[in-house]
Protein backbone atom coordinates (compact mmCIF):
# COMPACT_ATOMS: atom_id res chain seq x y z
CA UNK A 1 0.00 0.00 0.00
CA UNK A 2 1.40 3.51 -1.01
CA UNK A 3 1.77 6.40 1.22
CA UNK A 4 -0.84 8.32 -0.11
CA UNK A 5 -3.69 5.08 0.49
CA UNK A 6 -2.17 5.41 4.00
CA UNK A 7 -2.85 8.99 4.02
CA UNK A 8 -6.59 8.55 2.33
CA UNK A 9 -7.97 5.95 4.75
CA UNK A 10 -6.18 7.98 7.90
CA UNK A 11 -8.07 10.47 6.51
CA UNK A 12 -11.35 8.49 5.96
CA UNK A 13 -11.14 7.19 9.04
CA UNK A 14 -11.07 11.11 10.69
CA UNK A 15 -13.61 12.59 9.20
CA UNK A 16 -15.74 9.69 9.52
CA UNK A 17 -16.05 8.21 6.28
CA UNK A 18 -16.43 4.17 6.79
CA UNK A 19 -15.01 2.85 3.55
CA UNK A 20 -13.08 4.85 0.33
CA UNK A 21 -13.44 3.53 -3.35
CA UNK A 22 -10.13 3.15 -4.12
CA UNK A 23 -9.82 4.01 -8.42
CA UNK A 24 -6.13 4.34 -8.51
CA UNK A 25 -3.99 3.53 -11.49
CA UNK A 26 -0.93 1.92 -10.42
CA UNK A 27 1.62 0.81 -13.41
CA UNK A 28 3.02 -3.02 -12.91
CA UNK A 29 6.11 -3.34 -15.14
CA UNK A 30 6.44 -6.47 -16.21
CA UNK A 31 10.48 -7.00 -16.31
CA UNK A 32 12.04 -8.79 -19.25
CA UNK A 33 15.32 -9.33 -19.82
CA UNK A 34 16.72 -9.11 -23.10
CA UNK A 35 18.77 -12.50 -23.99
CA UNK A 36 21.97 -11.41 -26.18
CA UNK A 37 23.21 -14.36 -28.58
CA UNK A 38 26.50 -13.66 -29.10
CA UNK A 39 27.57 -13.32 -33.08
CA UNK A 40 29.41 -17.18 -32.85
CA UNK A 41 25.60 -18.17 -31.76
CA UNK A 42 23.66 -20.47 -33.71
CA UNK A 43 20.83 -19.09 -34.02
CA UNK A 44 18.17 -20.52 -36.50
CA UNK A 45 14.49 -19.83 -37.00
CA UNK A 46 13.06 -23.41 -37.24
CA UNK A 47 9.54 -22.49 -37.84
CA UNK A 48 8.22 -18.96 -39.10
CA UNK A 49 4.46 -19.16 -39.29
CA UNK A 50 2.57 -17.07 -42.10
CA UNK A 51 0.89 -15.53 -39.37
CA UNK A 52 3.49 -13.22 -38.54
CA UNK A 53 3.14 -11.51 -42.31
CA UNK A 54 -0.66 -11.16 -42.37
CA UNK A 55 -2.40 -8.45 -41.63
CA UNK A 56 0.60 -6.24 -42.17
CA UNK A 57 -0.87 -4.85 -45.11
CA UNK A 58 -3.89 -2.95 -42.89
CA UNK A 59 -4.29 0.68 -43.88
CA UNK A 60 -4.25 2.51 -40.47
CA UNK A 61 -6.42 4.93 -41.76
CA UNK A 62 -9.02 2.31 -41.38
CA UNK A 63 -8.52 2.39 -37.88
CA UNK A 64 -11.36 3.54 -36.15
CA UNK A 65 -9.55 5.99 -34.00
CA UNK A 66 -7.23 6.69 -36.62
CA UNK A 67 -10.01 7.73 -38.95
CA UNK A 68 -11.84 9.81 -36.60
CA UNK A 69 -8.56 11.95 -35.78
CA UNK A 70 -8.07 11.99 -39.13
CA UNK A 71 -11.68 13.91 -39.94
CA UNK A 72 -11.87 16.11 -36.93
CA UNK A 73 -8.27 17.39 -38.19
CA UNK A 74 -9.30 18.08 -41.85
CA UNK A 75 -12.58 19.80 -40.41
CA UNK A 76 -10.88 21.63 -37.81
CA UNK A 77 -7.75 23.05 -40.53
CA UNK A 78 -10.53 23.79 -43.61
CA UNK A 79 -12.62 25.55 -41.11
CA UNK A 80 -9.79 27.70 -39.24
CA UNK A 81 -7.11 28.61 -42.28
CA UNK A 82 -8.05 30.53 -45.04
CA UNK A 83 -8.20 28.51 -48.40
CA UNK A 84 -5.75 30.77 -49.76
CA UNK A 85 -2.87 29.26 -47.41
CA UNK A 86 -4.05 25.57 -47.75
CA UNK A 87 -2.55 24.66 -51.32
CA UNK A 88 0.42 22.17 -49.27
CA UNK A 89 -2.72 20.79 -47.20
CA UNK A 90 -4.95 19.62 -50.11
CA UNK A 91 -1.70 18.41 -52.03
CA UNK A 92 -0.70 16.25 -49.67
CA UNK A 93 -3.48 14.68 -48.01
CA UNK A 94 -4.87 13.98 -51.19
CA UNK A 95 -2.38 11.22 -51.52
CA UNK A 96 -1.10 11.00 -47.89
CA UNK A 97 -0.25 7.30 -46.81
CA UNK A 98 0.39 5.74 -43.70
CA UNK A 99 3.51 3.41 -42.99
CA UNK A 100 2.46 0.20 -42.47
CA UNK A 101 2.54 -0.60 -38.97
CA UNK A 102 2.60 -4.42 -37.69
CA UNK A 103 -1.16 -4.73 -37.22
CA UNK A 104 -1.31 -6.66 -34.10
CA UNK A 105 1.33 -4.32 -32.48
CA UNK A 106 -1.04 -1.46 -33.22
CA UNK A 107 -3.98 -2.63 -32.10
CA UNK A 108 -2.32 -4.32 -29.09
CA UNK A 109 -1.31 -1.27 -27.94
CA UNK A 110 -4.64 0.20 -28.91
CA UNK A 111 -6.56 -2.14 -26.64
CA UNK A 112 -4.11 -1.73 -23.84
CA UNK A 113 -4.31 2.18 -23.55
CA UNK A 114 -0.70 2.78 -25.46
CA UNK A 115 -0.79 3.38 -29.41
CA UNK A 116 1.75 4.96 -31.42
CA UNK A 117 2.96 8.29 -32.54
CA UNK A 118 5.01 9.64 -34.61
CA UNK A 119 7.49 10.99 -37.01
CA UNK A 120 6.41 12.59 -40.71
CA UNK A 121 8.70 11.47 -43.25
CA UNK A 122 9.14 14.91 -45.64
CA UNK A 123 10.63 12.82 -48.05
CA UNK A 124 7.48 10.48 -48.67
CA UNK A 125 4.88 11.45 -47.76
CA UNK A 126 4.30 9.24 -44.78
CA UNK A 127 3.84 9.12 -40.92
CA UNK A 128 5.82 6.67 -38.92
CA UNK A 129 4.34 5.56 -35.81
CA UNK A 130 5.57 4.38 -32.65
CA UNK A 131 4.84 3.89 -28.99
CA UNK A 132 3.25 6.14 -26.85
CA UNK A 133 0.56 6.52 -24.60
CA UNK A 134 -3.32 6.92 -25.63
CA UNK A 135 -3.56 10.43 -23.64
CA UNK A 136 -1.09 12.07 -26.24
CA UNK A 137 -2.52 10.39 -29.06
CA UNK A 138 -4.63 12.61 -30.60
CA UNK A 139 -2.31 15.36 -29.92
CA UNK A 140 0.80 13.50 -31.41
CA UNK A 141 -0.95 12.59 -34.69
CA UNK A 142 -2.61 16.25 -35.00
CA UNK A 143 1.18 17.34 -34.90
CA UNK A 144 2.37 14.81 -37.68
CA UNK A 145 -0.45 15.76 -40.03
CA UNK A 146 0.51 19.73 -39.33
CA UNK A 147 3.94 18.63 -40.68
CA UNK A 148 2.19 16.86 -43.83
CA UNK A 149 -0.26 19.74 -44.14
CA UNK A 150 2.62 22.09 -44.02
CA UNK A 151 5.22 20.65 -46.58
CA UNK A 152 6.03 20.77 -50.53
CA UNK A 153 9.06 19.40 -52.09
CA UNK A 154 11.24 21.14 -54.64
CA UNK A 155 12.80 18.03 -56.26
CA UNK A 156 14.66 20.10 -58.80
CA UNK A 157 16.75 22.04 -56.15
CA UNK A 158 16.89 19.15 -53.68
CA UNK A 159 15.06 21.48 -51.26
CA UNK A 160 11.84 20.50 -48.98
CA UNK A 161 9.85 23.31 -47.42
CA UNK A 162 8.25 21.94 -44.40
CA UNK A 163 6.40 24.62 -41.82
CA UNK A 164 9.40 27.46 -41.12
CA UNK A 165 12.19 24.84 -41.95
CA UNK A 166 14.10 23.68 -44.63
CA UNK A 167 15.75 20.13 -45.33
CA UNK A 168 18.73 20.48 -48.18
CA UNK A 169 18.93 17.07 -49.64
CA UNK A 170 22.03 15.28 -49.70
CA UNK A 171 21.41 13.22 -52.51
CA UNK A 172 24.45 10.77 -51.88
CA UNK A 173 23.77 10.51 -48.18
CA UNK A 174 20.16 10.95 -46.52
CA UNK A 175 21.92 10.98 -43.11
CA UNK A 176 23.66 14.23 -44.21
CA UNK A 177 20.60 16.29 -45.10
CA UNK A 178 21.05 19.62 -43.28
CA UNK A 179 17.82 21.12 -41.79
CA UNK A 180 17.21 24.69 -40.86
CA UNK A 181 14.71 26.20 -39.17
CA UNK A 182 13.42 22.86 -37.13
CA UNK A 183 13.27 24.33 -33.90
CA UNK A 184 10.59 27.41 -34.44
CA UNK A 185 9.18 24.74 -36.56
CA UNK A 186 8.91 21.67 -34.09
CA UNK A 187 7.52 24.69 -31.41
CA UNK A 188 5.25 26.34 -34.36
CA UNK A 189 3.96 22.53 -34.82
CA UNK A 190 3.24 22.22 -31.57
CA UNK A 191 2.07 25.37 -30.75
CA UNK A 192 -0.87 25.09 -33.23
CA UNK A 193 -1.11 21.62 -32.49
CA UNK A 194 -2.62 22.42 -28.93
CA UNK A 195 -3.88 25.80 -30.01
CA UNK A 196 -6.31 23.88 -32.37
CA UNK A 197 -6.94 20.21 -31.27
CA UNK A 198 -6.63 20.54 -27.58
CA UNK A 199 -7.35 24.58 -26.68
CA UNK A 200 -8.51 23.13 -22.93
CA UNK A 201 -5.36 21.40 -22.25
CA UNK A 202 -6.68 17.70 -21.71
CA UNK A 203 -4.49 16.09 -24.14
CA UNK A 204 -1.56 16.45 -21.12
CA UNK A 205 1.54 15.44 -20.97
CA UNK A 206 1.76 15.86 -24.66
CA UNK A 207 0.74 19.64 -24.31
CA UNK A 208 4.53 20.07 -22.65
CA UNK A 209 6.07 18.82 -25.76
CA UNK A 210 8.36 21.58 -26.98
CA UNK A 211 7.75 23.89 -24.39
CA UNK A 212 10.85 25.91 -24.79
CA UNK A 213 10.40 25.97 -28.92
CA UNK A 214 6.15 26.81 -27.86
CA UNK A 215 7.41 29.76 -25.93
CA UNK A 216 9.32 30.88 -28.79
CA UNK A 217 6.75 30.23 -31.56
CA UNK A 218 3.90 31.60 -29.24
CA UNK A 219 6.21 35.32 -29.12
CA UNK A 220 6.39 35.27 -32.48
CA UNK A 221 2.87 35.09 -32.89
CA UNK A 222 2.59 37.95 -31.21
CA UNK A 223 5.04 39.74 -33.31
CA UNK A 224 4.41 38.82 -36.78
CA UNK A 225 1.04 38.59 -35.63
CA UNK A 226 -1.72 35.54 -35.80
CA UNK A 227 -2.84 35.19 -39.52
CA UNK A 228 0.61 36.42 -41.13
CA UNK A 229 2.57 33.67 -39.25
CA UNK A 230 -0.05 30.81 -39.76
CA UNK A 231 -0.48 31.84 -43.78
CA UNK A 232 4.04 31.64 -43.47
CA UNK A 233 3.23 28.50 -42.06
CA UNK A 234 0.81 26.59 -43.81
CA UNK A 235 2.35 27.96 -47.30
CA UNK A 236 5.94 26.73 -45.81
CA UNK A 237 7.26 30.29 -46.94
CA UNK A 238 10.41 30.92 -44.72
CA UNK A 239 11.54 33.14 -46.93
CA UNK A 240 8.01 35.76 -46.22
CA UNK A 241 8.43 35.23 -42.71
CA UNK A 242 12.26 36.63 -42.68
CA UNK A 243 11.30 39.48 -44.45
CA UNK A 244 8.52 40.04 -42.48
CA UNK A 245 10.42 39.91 -39.70
CA UNK A 246 12.78 42.16 -40.73
CA UNK A 247 10.81 44.86 -39.85
CA UNK A 248 11.75 44.71 -36.48
CA UNK A 249 15.12 43.22 -36.27
CA UNK A 250 18.03 42.67 -38.95
CA UNK A 251 18.52 39.73 -41.57
CA UNK A 252 21.73 39.19 -39.72
CA UNK A 253 19.78 38.54 -35.86
CA UNK A 254 16.33 36.96 -37.72
CA UNK A 255 19.39 34.02 -39.04
CA UNK A 256 21.09 33.70 -35.79
CA UNK A 257 18.14 33.11 -33.93
CA UNK A 258 16.63 30.33 -36.65
CA UNK A 259 20.04 28.81 -35.77
CA UNK A 260 20.49 29.43 -32.50
CA UNK A 261 16.54 28.06 -31.78
CA UNK A 262 17.79 24.75 -34.36
CA UNK A 263 20.72 24.78 -31.41
CA UNK A 264 18.46 25.05 -28.51
CA UNK A 265 16.11 22.45 -30.37
CA UNK A 266 19.05 19.68 -30.92
CA UNK A 267 20.04 19.97 -27.49
CA UNK A 268 16.80 19.51 -25.48
CA UNK A 269 16.53 16.77 -27.74
CA UNK A 270 19.68 15.51 -26.89
CA UNK A 271 21.60 15.79 -24.02
CA UNK A 272 24.65 14.54 -24.90
CA UNK A 273 25.04 17.26 -26.88
CA UNK A 274 27.29 19.24 -25.37
CA UNK A 275 27.10 22.57 -25.81
CA UNK A 276 29.06 25.02 -23.70
CA UNK A 277 27.29 28.28 -24.54
CA UNK A 278 23.92 27.01 -24.12
CA UNK A 279 23.01 29.88 -21.67
CA UNK A 280 24.70 32.51 -24.04
CA UNK A 281 22.11 31.20 -27.03
CA UNK A 282 18.96 31.26 -24.35
CA UNK A 283 20.29 34.91 -24.12
CA UNK A 284 20.60 35.70 -27.20
CA UNK A 285 17.06 34.03 -28.23
CA UNK A 286 15.27 36.24 -25.40
CA UNK A 287 16.79 39.37 -26.42
CA UNK A 288 16.09 39.19 -29.51
CA UNK A 289 12.41 38.37 -29.12
CA UNK A 290 12.24 41.25 -26.81
CA UNK A 291 13.77 43.50 -29.15
CA UNK A 292 11.84 42.45 -32.49
CA UNK A 293 8.47 42.46 -29.82
CA UNK A 294 8.93 45.96 -28.64
CA UNK A 295 9.83 47.26 -32.25
CA UNK A 296 6.76 45.42 -33.60
CA UNK A 297 4.84 47.23 -30.79
CA UNK A 298 5.98 50.64 -31.76
CA UNK A 299 5.57 49.75 -35.45
CA UNK A 300 1.61 49.10 -34.26
CA UNK A 301 1.73 52.40 -32.61
CA UNK A 302 1.42 50.64 -29.37
CA UNK A 303 5.09 51.43 -27.69
CA UNK A 304 5.82 52.49 -24.47
CA UNK A 305 5.35 55.91 -24.05
CA UNK A 306 6.11 56.58 -20.82
CA UNK A 307 8.29 59.68 -20.15
CA UNK A 308 7.77 60.76 -23.98
CA UNK A 309 5.93 64.08 -22.57
CA UNK A 310 9.46 64.98 -20.12
CA UNK A 311 12.02 67.44 -22.13
CA UNK A 312 15.33 66.64 -21.57
CA UNK A 313 15.37 69.48 -18.73
CA UNK A 314 12.06 68.44 -16.90
CA UNK A 315 13.54 64.89 -15.11
CA UNK A 316 11.01 64.32 -12.16
CA UNK A 317 13.66 63.85 -9.70
CA UNK A 318 16.98 65.28 -9.76
CA UNK A 319 19.37 63.45 -9.08
CA UNK A 320 21.48 66.15 -7.39
CA UNK B 1 -0.74 -15.26 -29.43
CA UNK B 2 1.47 -15.78 -32.50
CA UNK B 3 4.42 -18.15 -32.19
CA UNK B 4 7.31 -19.14 -33.83
CA UNK B 5 9.95 -21.73 -33.26
CA UNK B 6 13.38 -20.66 -33.00
CA UNK B 7 16.71 -22.63 -32.30
CA UNK B 8 19.82 -21.32 -30.27
CA UNK B 9 23.11 -23.52 -29.98
CA UNK B 10 20.56 -26.03 -31.33
CA UNK B 11 18.16 -26.25 -28.66
CA UNK B 12 14.82 -25.53 -29.67
CA UNK B 13 12.20 -22.85 -28.39
CA UNK B 14 8.87 -22.22 -29.14
CA UNK B 15 8.21 -19.03 -28.37
CA UNK B 16 5.33 -16.10 -28.88
CA UNK B 17 5.63 -13.35 -30.12
CA UNK B 18 5.21 -10.52 -28.17
CA UNK B 19 5.89 -7.18 -29.98
CA UNK B 20 7.02 -6.18 -33.77
CA UNK B 21 8.12 -2.70 -33.84
CA UNK B 22 10.39 -0.22 -36.27
CA UNK B 23 12.71 2.28 -35.39
CA UNK B 24 12.91 5.24 -36.56
CA UNK B 25 17.17 5.65 -36.11
CA UNK B 26 18.25 2.17 -37.43
CA UNK B 27 15.32 1.65 -39.71
CA UNK B 28 15.21 -1.21 -38.69
CA UNK B 29 12.31 -3.72 -37.74
CA UNK B 30 12.33 -6.06 -34.87
CA UNK B 31 10.38 -8.57 -33.71
CA UNK B 32 10.08 -9.82 -29.75
CA UNK B 33 9.28 -13.13 -29.03
CA UNK B 34 9.29 -15.14 -25.63
CA UNK B 35 10.58 -18.88 -24.67
CA UNK B 36 8.24 -18.07 -21.44
CA UNK B 37 10.78 -19.07 -19.09
CA UNK B 38 11.78 -16.92 -16.36
CA UNK B 39 14.78 -15.98 -14.46
CA UNK B 40 13.71 -14.72 -11.00
CA UNK B 41 10.51 -12.78 -11.78
CA UNK B 42 12.21 -11.52 -15.46
CA UNK B 43 10.77 -13.02 -18.46
CA UNK B 44 13.86 -14.07 -20.92
CA UNK B 45 12.75 -12.57 -24.44
CA UNK B 46 14.77 -12.86 -27.46
CA UNK B 47 14.66 -10.42 -30.73
CA UNK B 48 15.40 -10.18 -34.18
CA UNK B 49 15.42 -8.29 -36.90
CA UNK B 50 12.08 -8.46 -39.01
CA UNK B 51 11.00 -7.98 -42.47
CA UNK B 52 7.47 -7.69 -42.40
CA UNK B 53 6.57 -7.44 -45.33
CA UNK B 54 8.57 -9.94 -46.94
CA UNK B 55 9.05 -13.30 -45.58
CA UNK B 56 11.47 -14.54 -47.83
CA UNK B 57 13.91 -12.30 -45.85
CA UNK B 58 12.78 -14.59 -42.34
CA UNK B 59 14.58 -13.20 -39.61
CA UNK B 60 17.78 -11.95 -38.83
CA UNK B 61 20.30 -12.00 -36.08
CA UNK B 62 21.17 -8.95 -34.53
CA UNK B 63 24.84 -8.72 -34.64
CA UNK B 64 25.19 -4.94 -33.60
CA UNK B 65 25.16 -2.90 -30.44
CA UNK B 66 23.11 0.03 -32.42
CA UNK B 67 20.23 -2.88 -32.89
CA UNK B 68 20.67 -4.15 -29.40
CA UNK B 69 20.38 -0.52 -28.07
CA UNK B 70 17.18 0.28 -29.93
CA UNK B 71 15.84 -3.43 -28.78
CA UNK B 72 16.66 -2.49 -25.30
CA UNK B 73 15.17 0.77 -25.28
CA UNK B 74 11.95 -0.17 -26.74
CA UNK B 75 12.00 -2.66 -23.95
CA UNK B 76 12.12 0.05 -21.47
CA UNK B 77 9.11 1.81 -22.44
CA UNK B 78 6.93 -1.05 -22.93
CA UNK B 79 5.73 -3.80 -20.72
CA UNK B 80 3.54 -1.58 -18.14
CA UNK B 81 0.50 -2.68 -17.93
CA UNK B 82 -2.23 -1.18 -15.48
CA UNK B 83 -4.43 -2.96 -12.94
CA UNK B 84 -6.97 -1.32 -10.41
CA UNK B 85 -6.22 -2.06 -7.09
Amino acid sequence: MSFVNVLLILLATKVGISSIKKYIIRPNKLKMELIKYSNTDMVKVVDLPDELYEGNDLDVKENEVYKKIYNQFCEVIESKIPREDLDNYYRNFKTLKEEKTPTDYMLKYLRKGQIIGGTYNLKNNTIDLETMVLSKVINSICHELLHAATTRVDKENGVIYSGLSQMFINKEDEKKNEVYGIGINEGLTQYYANKFFDPNHELTPAYSIYEEEQMIAKTLEKIVGEEKLQSFYFRSDLKGFVTELQKYASKEDIYKFINYTDVLFYYSRDKKLKFRELDEVKKFINMFLIKAYNNSLKDKNEGLTLFNHLGRFDLPYKTR
Amino acid sequence: MKKLKISINDVEKECDVLYTFKSHSTRNYYLICTDNTYNNDTLNVYSFIYYPNDKSKGLEKITNKEDWDEVEEFISLVGVTNEFC
